[in-house]
């Protein structure tokens, strides 16, 4: 059962009209059963009010003949009962009812045609039901008042039975005529009431899949008005990722083409020179655009990876000490071959609620921003510290610095400093991925000068639940505060 | 012929400058628009190689700069989007040609080379005058019927007075087309050509006249 309903889609106006027409039948039913019921014991009530009120009259018609001694005369005349025939009728139910009438002497005195030869009843009296040949008789006696005779009216009770059908079924009739009526008069105000749905559903059916304009609203009820301003706001939010999405390939294929237009060229030039220092100049002006173009590709790979990770990450407590240690080390190559220092001073035993691999990440993208953009043989800082319930950690680098109105732009894809953009070889992307990092862990990066000169970059991460004790007895040293200073030897030259 | 080519991303710039120049271009390479809109209200050139994505001035805005300045140097513009709208909007701008990057170094030369031709009015590939044959493209002379060896300044003073036939060329304008900045020009160079191509052509294909410059008679 439960299977068909999720076979099967629910119609809301299917359901509406199903069970709207389950109920009126019910109900109607119901009603139709006791208005019925009613109405039949009704018209028997009124039927044996009859058969009372006929006795009477037959009782007074006796009554004064048997004073005027006609009646003696004619049973005195004839012995054989009377037959008090209606040839013509008068009404339809008119036969329905018999008469007896019955001298304690002399037995069937008269009777109606319709009436059986054996008395309808035994008693004198009132009201009785008799079985006769196989038929139930509803009969109301009355005797004279010395007791001489008794009048029996009588109704058989199938005839009976027949009209009080037929007169309570007409009610019924008229009930269940009125049904089909009502249900399309029910079909009509639902179809009518759900048509705005139908509306929405149209709307929506003869969409493109791409066509993200928002629904009309016109001509919808209250009601639906939250579902429409939902369903447009989700529209809108996803033109916005189709617009990133779309800005995001435009963006790569731009700043690929340059690279790999570079790449050619100097291949080319390699190809068609005469001149064997040409040649080799070209060559490795080749095999810079290769390796640019690499890191390219990289930082790209790795911002759609970060891009289209789920909202949810998995967290773990990581110990910052230990990933900042984990990134300078990784850097320190690029650092000493541009003779900075890179110094660093945090706390000891800070744990963040974090993905470790994107915290990595993250880090290494700051860091190498910051070794980029410092000149040879300056500084970058490396700081954090416990403020409040976060970890606020800062890089900074000794370099030109943003413009003011620039900090703004500088998590853009592909924004490049105008003042950097040709002395500095990068993708443009190692901000926009870390700030889609930090969007990943619901925590803070914002961006200023620093005291180095240079940009500085604040990143306010929550800390873990509970620092784990053990990790951090790991990591290098034990006093609360410490710096670590490396110093770079000079380029001898 | 005296080329400037502004193009920001290095080894691009590196990769064109060295490859235009063994075409026998003079290049002159800029990597900002402003520096560009600059050289361009100073220096005559005779072809002009733009990137749209420049820092401080945008490539569409150097070109609606030298337009309006009656500039008519033919540009020819270097894209890297893939929307037609911005080719639209650059042909729209006054540039005359486009390339889409990444392209080919030969397909750059022989469109400068259809741009010059465009640009003096000519549609015939080879220019042809009084026996002398001479192929921008091939890079080759021939002087009723037999090649000719021409040093590549010989070639490029050759290929501008046969592009301007009936025309008094100053020899600093000759100089201009043969030497990009920072290269160095001896004083009497042209001179020497001059005197090197009588000797390998007729000795009366090229006029000089004193204290203007020089000339190929149109009869």
């Amino acid at each position: 059962m439960a299977l068909r309903f999720r076979l099967v889609p629910r119609s809301l106006k299917k359901q509406l009209l199903l069970s709207l027409l389950t109920s009126l039948l019910l109900v109607w039913g119901a009603t139709a059963f006791i208005s019925y019921k009613l109405a039949r014991d009704e018209i028997t009530e009124l039927f044996n009010a009859e058969l009372a009120q006929s006795a009477r009259v037959v009782h007074a018609f006796v009554d004064n003949m048997l004073r005027q001694r006609a009646l003696t005369k004619l049973w005195e005349h004839d012995k054989s009962p009377e037959l008090f025939d209606t040839p013509i009728l008068g009404h339809k139910y008119e036969r329905k009812i018999a008469f007896q009438l019955r001298s304690i002497k002399d037995g069937l005195v008269l009777r109606s045609e319709s009436a059986p030869e054996f008395a309808l009843s035994l008693t004198r009296n009132g009201y009785s039901e008799t079985m006769l040949d196989d038929q139930l008789w509803h009969v109301f006696s009355l005797s004279s008042e010395n007791g001489d005779y008794v009048i029996h009216v009588g109704q058989r009770d199938d005839i009976r039975r027949q009209l009080v059908e037929s007169i309570a079924g007409q009610q019924v009739i008229g009930f269940l005529s009125a049904l089909p009526v009502l249900a399309l008069v029910i079909w009509l105000i639902v179809s009518r009431t759900l048509s705005p749905v139908n509306q929405l559903k149209e709307q929506l059916a003869s969409r493109e899949a791409g066509y993200l304009q928002p629904l009309s609203d016109e001509n919808l009820p209250e009601e639906m008005l939250p579902v429409v301003g939902q369903i447009n706001a989700l529209f809108e939010m996803l033109e916005q990722a189709f617009a990133n999405e779309r800005n995001f390939t435009s963006d790569a294929s731009h700043e690929l083409k340059t690279p790999l237009a570079g790449l050619l060229t100097q291949v080319q030039v390699a190809q068609k020179t005469q001149d064997p220092q040409v040649r080799e100049q070209a060559l490795q002006k080749a095999q810079q655009a290769v390796l640019r173009m690499t890191h390219m590709v990289q930082q790209l790979l790795t911002l759609a990876r970060v891009q289209h990770h789920a909202a949810g990450i998995d967290k773990q407590p990581v110990d910052v000490n230990h990933s900042v240690i984990a990134v300078i080390s990784d850097m320190d190559h690029v650092a000493h071959e541009k003779n900075i220092e890179i110094e660093l001073q945090g706390e000891n035993g800070i744990a963040i609620d974090a993905n470790p691999q994107l915290i990595q990440i993250l880090l290494r993208n700051l860091l190498d921003n910051a070794i980029k953009y410092s000149p040879a043989g300056s500084r970058v800082k490396v700081s954090f510290r416990r403020r409040n319930k976060q970890c606020w950690l800062s890089v900074e680098d000794s370099g030109p610095g943003v413009a003011d109105g620039d900090y703004q732009r500088i998590t853009q894809r592909f924004y490049r400093c105008l003042e950097t953009a040709n002395t500095v070889e990068g993708s443009g992307l190692g901000l926009s991925i870390a700030q889609r990092i930090v969007a990943l862990h619901a925590a803070d990066i914002s961006f200023a000068k620093s005291q180095l000169g240079g940009l500085k970059a604040l990143l306010k991460l929550d800390l873990a639940g509970l620092p784990d004790e053990r990790e951090t007895s790991l990591t290098v040293g034990t006093g609360r505060v410490y710096g670590l200073k490396k110093h770079q030897k000079a380029k001898s030259g | 012929m005296r080329l400037l080519l502004v193009e920001d991303d290095t080894i691009l710039g590196d990769g064109l400058k060295a490859g235009l120049a063994m075409e026998g271009y003079a290049v002159d390479w800029l990597t900002d628009g402003a520096q560009a809109d600059e050289a361009l209200k100073l220096n005559k050139y005779d072809l002009i190689v733009l990137d749209l994505n420049l820092p401080r001035m945008d490539g569409m805005s150097v070109l609606k700069a030298m337009r309006k300045r009656k500039d008519s140097t033919p540009v020819l513009l270097l894209t890297a989007r893939d929307g037609v709208s911005e080719r639209v909007a650059g042909l729209d701008s006054g540039a005359d040609d486009y390339v889409a990057k990444p392209f080919d170094l030969a397909e750059i030369c022989a469109r400068l080379r259809a741009l010059a031709r465009r640009h003096d009015g000519r549609n015939m590939p080879i220019l042809e005058h009084k026996g002398v044959s001479l192929d921008p493209a091939a890079h080759q002379v021939s002087y009723q019927g037999k090649p000719v060896e021409l040093s590549q300044k010989e070639f490029e003073i050759l290929n501008f007075l046969m592009s301007h036939i009936g025309q008094v060329t100053s020899r600093p304008r000759l100089e201009e087309t043969l030497y990009a900045w920072g290269s160095e020009v001896e004083s009497n160079a042209v001179e020497v050509h001059i005197h090197h191509l009588r000797k390998k052509l007729d000795t009366n294909l090229i006029r000089t006249i004193r204290g203007v410059g020089y000339i190929i008679d149109e009869n």
